[in-house]
């Protein structure tokens, strides 16, 4: 398992309309020539505001599922 | 790409063969690897031979006019992928597949595997005991996308991707939930917060956790 899991940007399918910087709570990511990039990963907080905000799903967080106690 | 007789062996269908009769199929069979995300095969296209799984996975789907895709399989190592080809009226692909995954599929003429399949009765049976299972596998498919909830069928996903046994531990992304479950990204995330806020599950950065196993086991009959 890592810790430092981050979400997957697809640059291809993005149109660099800037939402996952805007609605990002921690300012993790930012635009990079017109591209997002998570240039302080350490901030992310994995919340999943990038990705349910983004447009053109070009962002995706993904999980693994187990059992764990409450 | 060299098929061996391990490779063979690989293949749950060839597994009681014989080793002549898997000798006499080693040389008919070829092998390709596939990156993760590689299409396999494309519906409405002509499948060339049957093809197994050696190593990786493949996700086999249906995709709508308006884009939404229906995942309808995940096949492991030694799984079949298009069984009935060889069988069916037409080799057109009622589906597509992509690899999961980087993967290796072994592939056989499907003359070379109906010929086979008639002079091995183990193979014949085997063959038919592998339809039976995926047979049974559409039936649960068909009943849980017409009949059981969206939250019926995320808490079972989750239940049975959470298990100590399932084939390989795979992280999924809500929108590859969602092709699973006949569902858009948007049902599935607004179905996950409310398994958070009911107590079911906890959301701990990259993993979901299911909290309350026998809950979300009475979720999932509904």
């Amino acid at each position: 398992m890592q810790d430092w899991a981050l979400p997957t940007i697809h640059p291809q399918e993005c149109t660099g309309c800037g939402l996952c910087v805007q609605y990002c709570p921690t300012a993790a990511v930012e635009l990079v020539d017109g591209k997002p990039v998570i240039v302080r990963p350490a901030d992310c907080a994995y919340c999943g505001l990038c990705e349910e905000n983004c447009p053109t799903g070009a962002i995706e967080l993904a999980y693994e599922i187990g059992f764990g106690a409450a | 790409m060299t098929v061996t007789l391990d490779d063979l062996r690989r293949v749950k269908l060839f597994a009681g063969l014989a080793p002549a009769s898997l000798a006499a199929l080693a040389p008919l069979a070829s092998a390709r690897s596939y990156r993760d995300g590689d299409s396999i095969l494309l519906e409405g296209e002509e499948a060339a031979g049957v093809l197994f799984v050696l190593e990786g996975a493949a996700r086999v789907y249906r995709t709508s006019p308006e884009g939404r895709e229906q995942t309808l399989i995940l096949l492991h190592a030694g799984d079949a992928l298009n069984l009935p080809t060889p069988f069916a009226p037409s080799p057109v692909a009622p589906a597509s597949a992509v690899a999961v995954g980087d993967s290796r599929l072994l592939a056989l003429p499907l003359a070379a595997f109906r010929r086979a399949a008639s002079e091995i009765p183990d193979l014949a049976l085997a063959v038919m005991g592998d339809l039976a299972a995926r047979l049974r596998h559409f039936t649960r498919l068909t009943y849980d996308l017409s009949l059981r909830s969206v939250r019926g069928r995320l808490a079972r996903f989750l239940l049975r991707h959470a298990s100590a046994d399932a084939p390989s531990p795979v992280r999924w992304t809500q929108e590859e939930v969602a092709a699973q479950l006949g569902t858009v990204r948007e049902v599935v995330s607004r179905t996950l917060r409310a398994f958070v806020r009911e107590g079911l599950i906890r959301l701990d950065r990259q993993r979901i956790l299911i909290l309350d196993r026998e809950a979300l086991e009475r979720e999932s009959e509904s």
